[in-house]
């Protein structure tokens, strides 16, 4: 396949060489599907249909096809997402030591409109996720990639705080 | 590049396995799984998911069995599995014993109905499933009649996502079985199985339409009342229909149906329905699938523009008539004519729908009543040439896919849309038993294309030279080797071995060629050049010509052509009662192509047209429109009021295929009945009636026939030695409505009973015994190529059995279907042009300009451009057929550039 016409892609062209790289790995283009979903969602956020289109071609699947694995996973954000991405934990431990307060709490501080999972501002979104395997400090989160636990009013103020102001 | 180095048909049969399936010994061969050979051992086993064409998914747990295994830890003595396992993926194994009635068995085939139904809807009464729904009869025969389910059930927002197929995702039950069928048969993953656990759903990317010519297949095999046909939604409960088994007037393949009627009105059409539980029903383990066009277009005749009545021409106006009347008047304007300008002024057409016996009627008419070779059904070719080509084609055609075939070679088409379920077929036997495609010419096929083998591209008027060249190759000119490496591109050593398989002796090939148009100017070098290749190729090689015309093979055979009788000579003269030496005019004909020029000239001055759609969708239809004006007589049969039967001096309302019984022929050559499922529409009459009803007026010996049965009776006795096959079954059995079987159940149906996978119960094979044409001991000189700059390609034009088509236009799925037009080129092309699949871009040749979306496909040789003309939008029949083109793309967002 001329990677002329890859490299001209708006959303991934750029990133043509690292997707060849990994594709390299597999006997089949395809089995590349979750990392280059990976590279897509780590630049963009989140994973439009757009992005589905051009990952299809990459790989040489259908749209359909890479819709079903986006689809599949909750990792994958098919809207867009604040800068900052908080995953709630809402699993066992997690509810009985408080998780629908944190909610709230996060809700009501940090700008979100009821019933809106991105702050009005576009800094912060939140989603609730099964366990994150943290339950010796419930309630917990991750704010992007990072754990926190044992959460408080205090503590989030401190976590989120401290991010809402370096933007 | 599939294995060339063990050919199936070298590996040794597999191994017999025999096993116990409920306490009976059953043989199975290894490989097999238990479902399978139980439902050739008569015993049924629940199912779901599983489906005899489809891949094993496993996924609905329905067919859950009990099996003991031979144990080598206790002298091989069954001993159970610790879990039940499922039918459809576990391969049988010797010594097993299967049970699959235990109660174990039981108690797994109720457990899982009642996990289906944790969420189903249950909204039976407002279905369109019910009544032949899986999940309603195993409820009954494997359920527990009860539910424990208290909580609340999950709901799905309806998506509108395609025209034709309805979806009601509550009551799917994820058996995939649509998601495979998409995949693995129509050839295009585009349907999927989105999210997770309990929120599963099927649908398309972005609510896009299931855009494929199959896709409405997707209906009956779905168990569930999920996918439903949207013409027919909340129509009538399918108990209340009356069943009756004919063909599709659509579909060259000769794909049988199930036309669903009440009260005079077709409701829908489907694959043939089988006898199940007392009652005949879909079958939805069905392999014969049926096209979008037959299964949504089969209900034009109840379009409002219908006349069903006979009508004379009064001086300005047409006013209804007795049939009789239009009759007596036909005969007398008839004669007229051939009083004044003797028999050759006159000419019979016959639409290419129409049955063998309105041809061999239209044949023996025109030749013994008027005295002309000038009757013909071939109007669909770019030239009186092509349509010769043609003839030539039809009398080498010999081929049949019930026999399989070890090679597949596919000149220039688009096959899937010229004759569907055949293409279907071809490429399901192929795909299915790794057998080699080999795709030749400037068009290939886009369904095929991802399964070729070897893709031999070339430019459009190159196919000729391309299939002489190969035809020496294989014979072993290696200077012809290097030249069709030189023109198609092809690696000296692809070629290598595809000459070597070519060559192999043992080897069953089929060559298939598309008479359509896209290949018109070329028919006259392409046909020979082919047939050529087989001489060269050998006996174990059969020819099948496929055209979109329903009953060309049927026409053919039944002499309705210059050139062509029904059968020998002699045969003829005796069964038409003509001496010796009386006049039996056989290659004097007019080419019905040369109509038009002919009335014209003024030698043609009366006409008899059964069926006007052969004018209607005639390439050159204004100018046939106009020259009509120019006869002193014109009569035609037609369903519908339109400017043609304006200009008729005689109409006869004719009757539909919905409304007559006859016979067709498919290209493999099989027979199939057309059996009438609904009584005559008002005073219409099928057309065999009014060309015997004339044919009596003039006084024609020969035409006291009573009913189409003995038409076809004399018919068959002619043409019978062309048959390779048994005629018997054919002849033992009336087209009459003593086929009705009357069934104890309610539903009733008629027609002849088709067994599963037996497509020729009704039917014979048609192999014609002409002399095999030579291989050219040198190839014609190759065409010059033209340069092509930027943006330029050469246009091939492509009919569509989706295209536009004066009766197509009046069925529901014109009404449905919005088709934009689309230009299909080859990958190389678009990233040259920077063009992905889905763009819009126009094109301008001559001196038209057409906006397209652009399909980027494996199909057209690079720097070809293949747009086919569709329904609707998408319909092309003004555009000048100029072969060179400018392709220019439109940005997102902005709109074409003016024409220009
Ligand atoms: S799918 Fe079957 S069981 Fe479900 S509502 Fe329809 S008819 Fe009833
Ligand atoms: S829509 Fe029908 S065929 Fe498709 S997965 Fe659901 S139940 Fe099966
Ligand atoms: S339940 Fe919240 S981390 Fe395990
Ligand atoms: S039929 Fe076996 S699991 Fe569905």
């Amino acid at each position: 396949m001329p990677s002329d016409r890859l490299r001209s892609l708006p959303i991934l062209g750029s990133r043509v060489g690292e997707i060849e790289e990994i594709c390299a790995k597999y006997p089949d283009r395809r089995s590349a599907m979750l990392p280059v979903l990976w590279i897509a969602q780590n630049q963009e956020g989140w994973i439009s249909e757009d992005t589905m289109k051009e990952v299809a071609e990459i790989i040489g699947v259908t749209a359909a096809e890479v819709y079903e694995v986006v689809s599949f996973y909750t990792m994958f954000h098919q809207h867009p997402v604040g800068r900052h991405h908080i995953a709630l934990c809402k699993t066992l431990s997690c509810a009985i030591t408080g998780a629908h307060e944190v909610s709230a709490y996060i809700r009501e501080k940090y700008g979100f409109d009821s019933g809106k999972n991105i702050s009005r501002d576009g800094k912060f979104s939140i989603e609730e996720v099964e366990c994150i395997g943290a339950c010796t400090e419930a309630p917990a989160m991750l704010v992007g990639e990072t754990l926190h636990g044992d959460l408080t009013p205090a503590r989030i103020d401190e976590v989120l705080g401290s991010l809402d102001k370096i933007t | 590049m599939a294995d060339q180095s063990v050919h199936p048909s070298l590996k040794p049969a597999p191994e017999d396995v025999p096993f116990v399936l409920n306490g009976k010994e059953v043989v199975g061969k290894k490989g097999e799984t238990i479902i399978t050979v139980a439902a050739r051992e008569g015993v049924y086993i629940p199912h779901y998911c599983w489906h005899p064409s489809l891949s094993v998914a496993g996924n609905c747990r329905l067919c859950l069995v009990e099996v003991h295994m031979p144990n080598p830890r206790a002298d091989n003595k069954p001993t159970p599995l610790p879990k039940p396992a499922i039918a459809c993926q576990t391969p049988v194994v010797p010594g097993m014993h299967v049970f699959t009635e235990s109660e174990l068995a039981k108690d797994c085939q109720s457990g899982m109905m009642e996990f289906l139904l944790v969420n189903h809807p249950l909204d039976c009464p407002i279905c369109d499933r019910g009544g032949e729904c899986m999940l309603q009869r195993y409820s009954m025969e494997y359920g527990t009649g009860h539910a424990r389910m208290v909580d609340k059930k999950r709901k799905f927002k309806k998506p509108q996502a395609d025209p034709l197929i309805d979806i009601e995702r509550n009551r799917c039950i994820m058996c995939t079985r649509c998601v495979r069928f998409c995949d693995e048969v129509a050839g295009e993953h585009v349907m999927g199985v989105f999210a997770r656990g309990a929120d599963n759903y099927i649908g398309t990317f972005g609510q896009g339409p299931v855009s494929n010519i199959l896709s409405g297949n997707v209906i009956d095999i779905c168990p569930v009342g999920c996918l439903t046909s949207r013409p027919f939604r909340f129509k009538a409960r399918v108990w209340e229909l009356v069943q009756t088994q004919s063909t599709s007037v659509w579909d060259a393949s000769g794909a049988k149906v199930t036309y669903w009627t009440r009260s005079n009105q077709l409701y829908r059409t489907t694959p043939p329905s089988r006898k199940y539980h007392e009652t005949y029903t879909i079958n939805e383990d069905t392999a014969e699938f049926i096209d979008n066009i037959t299964r949504f277009g089969s209900d034009f005749p109840a379009h409002e523009d219908r006349w069903e009545e006979s009508r004379v021409r009064i001086g300005e106006g047409l006013v209804p008539a007795a049939f009789r009347e239009a009759v007596r008047q036909a005969a007398r304007g008839l004669t007229r004519v051939r009083e004044q300008h003797g028999p050759d002024a006159l000419a019979v057409l016959v639409s290419p729908r129409a049955t063998m016996e309105e041809g061999y009627l239209a044949a023996k008419f025109a030749r013994t009543v008027i005295g002309t070779g000038n009757v013909d059904w071939r109007m669909s070719f770019q030239t009186a040439e092509a349509s010769d080509a043609a003839a030539l084609a039809f009398s080498h055609a010999s081929g049949d896919l019930e026999d399989g075939f070890d090679a597949v070679v596919l000149v220039n088409g688009d096959y899937l849309h010229q004759a569907p379920v055949f293409a279907m077929q071809v490429k399901e036997y192929a795909r299915l038993n790794e057998k080699p495609l080999i795709l030749i010419g400037h068009h290939h096929d886009a369904y095929f294309a991802p399964h070729a083998s070897w893709q031999l591209h070339c430019r459009p008027g190159e196919t000729a030279h391309v299939l002489e060249l190969l035809a020496l190759a294989v014979r072993g000119n290696d200077n012809a080797k290097d030249q069709l490496s030189a023109i198609t591109g092809a690696q000296a050593e692809e070629l290598d071995k595809l000459l070597q398989l070519l060559g192999h002796a043992h080897r069953k090939g089929l060559l298939i060629q598309s008479l359509e148009d896209m290949n018109g100017a070329n028919l006259p070098q392409d046909v020979p050049a082919l047939l050529g290749l087989k001489s060269a190729l050998g006996e174990a090689w059969d020819y099948i010509p496929v055209l979109r015309d329903r009953n060309a093979f049927g026409l053919y055979a039944a002499g309705a052509q210059p050139g062509r009788l029904p059968g020998a000579e002699g045969a003829v003269r005796k069964a038409w009662g003509l001496g010796e030496s009386a006049a039996l005019p056989v290659d004097s004909g007019v080419p019905a192509r040369l109509l038009a020029e002919k009335i014209e000239a003024g030698e043609i001055k009366g006409l008899l047209c059964l069926g006007a759609d052969i004018l209607h969708n005639a390439p050159e239809r204004e100018r046939l429109v106009a020259a009509l004006d120019k006869l002193e007589f014109f009569a035609v049969t037609d369903l519908f009021r339109s400017e043609i039967t304006e200009k008729a001096d005689v109409f006869f309302a004719a009757a539909s295929h919905l409304e007559r019984d006859g016979t067709y022929c498919d290209l493999e050559g099989n027979l199939a009945r057309l059996v009438e499922a609904l009584p005559p529409a008002g005073g219409s009459r099928p057309d065999w009636e009014v060309l015997a009803g004339i044919a009596k007026e003039m006084d024609g010996r020969g035409f006291d026939y009573s009913s189409v049965a003995q038409v076809f009776d004399e018919m068959i006795r002619l043409v019978a030695p062309d048959f390779a096959g048994s005629f018997k079954a054919l002849m033992l059995k009336g087209p009459r409505n003593d086929l009705t079987i009357k069934d104890p159940g309610g539903a009733r149906t008629r027609g002849p009973e088709y067994n599963p996978g037996d497509y020729r119960i009704d039917g014979a094979h048609f192999r014609w015994k002409a002399d095999p044409l030579p291989t050219p001991e040198k190839a014609s000189p190759a065409p010059e190529r033209q340069e092509l700059n930027e943006g330029e390609f050469l246009v091939t034009w492509g009919e569509h059995v989706q295209g536009s088509d004066y009766h197509l236009d009046r069925a529901s799925i014109a009404r449905l279907l919005k088709m934009a037009p689309t230009a299909e080129m080859n990958p190389e092309d678009a990233y040259r042009l920077g063009l992905e699949d889905g763009d819009r871009a126009v094109v301008h040749t001559g001196s038209d300009s057409i906006e397209v979306v652009v399909k980027v496909r494996r199909g057209p040789a690079p720097g070809v451009l293949y747009i086919p003309s569709g329904l609707g939008d998408a319909r092309f029949a003004g555009l000048s057929a100029a072969p060179l083109a400018r392709l220019e793309a439109v940005e997102a967002g902005k709109e074409a550039a003016p024409a220009g």
